[in-house]
């Protein structure tokens, strides 16, 4: 009896493997107006090196240091953390460079601010894609 | 505190005045504020690098400031970045001054073009040379980052980006002209201030990968006093009935000088990071400016939050104005009538400190702690070697100039940037 209930906790946790990796991949998602982009034209426009895709002006959206999602779009797609990130924008800024990407609060003001302003990015949890969102990139 | 260089603060004032009058349209605004709490003292009694002696200073390394940047379209931003810091005017008011007060043009990802008050990179970090949360060091090496009175000029600056793949090439031209202030302290009338008015232009080449930085650059500078005497050229040699001595031979209404600098910044395996610089300051139309060769190289080991580092540098004037120096530094006559000699001898003397000269190397062991993203502590210990001697000291009034001696400096420092 009790090796069955094992048999079946290990089930039911492997049928969560890839509900759990949905839940923590984080997805880029853009303004309409925005076409689909690489890894690393991500990575540019989220380091304040490229402000233009294809012609179109484009407006980043970072999540605020306390949202989860962040943590997790900076280790998915920039491989780097919250500390070297804020590093390199406080280089940045203090050169002259620009200053970091506009910061929303909350998930939901994220897919405002993407949906209702031309040329921004943004990134959301797997979780939350909406059907009808424009999604750039998926890793 | 006082603010009496009309230039920079004016600066400020007409960049707020613009900001306030088009906030409505701006898209943007972002503010952020960095400072530096820093004591240092050292060994000796004499002063270093203007404020470093035995009775400890905070003047040497704090600095307060704050930065606005607005962004009123997608193209035009501006930003603003005042401090308030220890004058460059004398040595003992602190100014509050605009280090940066530019616009800028964006069209894309190729090109910027800044307008206004903005700082060279003639360093590796130039730049954020203020912002001491955004490096390691608590002190960059004074022998490679003094070789220019200010790095700020107001002009027009233009940056060309290539994304080359994971790196990017840029690079920088631009030109304008700054007010300095060049310090000047000897033993017989003890420290003034002069100003001078710098035209300045040169090009920036920088490349940018992952691990690598790497940062050639040549600049020519056109100096001119600003009210104060001109510059002589060269000395000559003088027959007194107590011996020879030396003075000064004809003026010159301008200095140019042509300086090169190159650095590099590594990071290697293991979170090891190693850090070149090296420059060449070219005096032309005097042999009596600075003339210079230095640089320096560091070590620095990431440890989690901590960052351990060692540095030696150097510092050497050169050619012409090196051996005026030394010539002048033994130049003077036996003290045969009090009242004539002494005068002639002091003057000797005044003529040697007033030469830019620079004869000395350092090792600095220190380490820096990230209390927070935004914030670190930072603990250097520091030795100079003097040998012929340093413009960076104040030699003691009547005595000799301070030669073959070392000097030991203790810095601590509190760094933020929000």
């Amino acid at each position: 009896m009790t090796r069955l209930k094992y048999t079946f906790a290990g089930l039911m946790l492997l049928a969560c493997v890839p509900w759990c990796q949905a839940a923590d991949r984080i997805v880029v998602i853009g303004h309409p107006n925005v076409r689909k982009i690489d890894l690393t034209t991500v990575q540019r426009i989220f380091m304040g090196k490229t402000i233009e895709v294809d012609g179109v002006r484009v407006r980043p959206a970072n999540g605020a240091p306390s949202l989860v999602a962040r943590q997790r779009f900076l280790s998915q797609y920039l491989q780097t953390d919250e500390d070297q990130y804020v590093a390199y924008w406080t280089v940045r800024r203090y050169v002259g460079k620009g200053t970091p990407p506009h910061e929303v609060k909350q998930t939901a003001e994220m897919i405002e601010f993407v949906s209702k302003t031309p040329g921004a990015i943004g990134y959301v949890d797997e979780a939350d894609v909406l059907p009808g969102m424009n999604v750039l990139l998926r890793k | 505190m006082k603010s009496n260089d009309r230039s920079l603060p004016n600066a400020m004032v007409l960049a707020l005045m613009v900001f306030t009058s088009t906030a409505a349209q701006a898209q943007d605004f972002s503010y952020s504020a960095f400072g530096t709490i820093g004591g240092a003292m050292s060994n000796q009694d004499y002063r270093y690098q203007r404020f470093i002696d035995s009775d400890g200073s905070l003047m040497r390394d704090t600095v307060l400031g704050a930065q606005l940047d607005v962004q009123f379209t997608p193209e035009l931003s501006a930003t603003v970045q005042g401090k308030l810091a220890p004058s460059a005017r004398n040595d003992q008011d602190w100014d509050l001054t605009a280090s940066w007060a530019f616009a800028s043009w964006r069209p894309n990802n190729d090109w910027l073009l800044r307008a206004g008050k903005v700082r060279i990179p003639l360093y590796l970090s130039s730049e954020n040379l203020d912002v001491g949360q955004s490096y390691e060091f608590a002190r960059w090496p004074t022998e490679m980052y003094s070789i220019a009175p200010t790095t700020d000029v107001t002009g027009l600056y233009i940056t060309r980006n290539w994304a080359l793949g994971n790196s990017d090439l840029s690079l920088d031209a631009y030109s304008g002209q700054a007010k300095v202030w060049v310090r000047l302290n000897t033993r017989d009338t003890g420290t003034s201030f002069n100003k001078y008015d710098t035209r300045v232009s040169g090009s920036v080449l920088t490349w940018r990968a992952e691990d690598t930085m790497l940062r050639l650059s040549a600049h020519h500078a056109v100096t001119r006093p600003d009210g104060g005497p001109l510059n002589p050229v060269s000395t000559q040699s003088l027959t007194t009935p107590f011996g020879p001595i030396y003075d000064s031979s004809g003026t010159t209404p301008k200095i140019r000088n042509d300086i090169i600098t190159v650095g590099i910044d590594q990071k290697l395996p293991g979170n090891w990071r190693i850090m070149f610089e090296a420059e060449r300051n070219i005096q032309h139309d005097t042999d009596l400016g600075a003339n210079t060769a230095g640089g320096y190289i560091a070590v620095l080991k990431s440890l989690d939050k901590w960052t351990p580092y060692a540095a030696a540098s150097v510092l050497k004037t050169v050619g012409a104005p090196a051996r005026a120096h030394e010539a002048l530094s033994q130049s003077s006559v036996p003290d045969l009538v009090p009242g004539v000699t002494d005068v002639i001898n002091a003057g000797q003397r005044r003529f040697a400190d007033s030469i830019p000269f620079y004869d000395q190397h350092s090792l600095a062991i220190g380490a820096s702690f990230a209390l927070t993203p935004h914030s670190k502590l930072k603990a250097e210990w520091l030795h100079t070697w003097v040998r012929k001697g340093s413009s960076m000291i104040d030699s003691p009034s009547a005595g000799p100039a301070v030669t073959n001696q070392g000097i030991d400096v203790l810095s601590i420092s509190y760094n933020f940037a929000y």
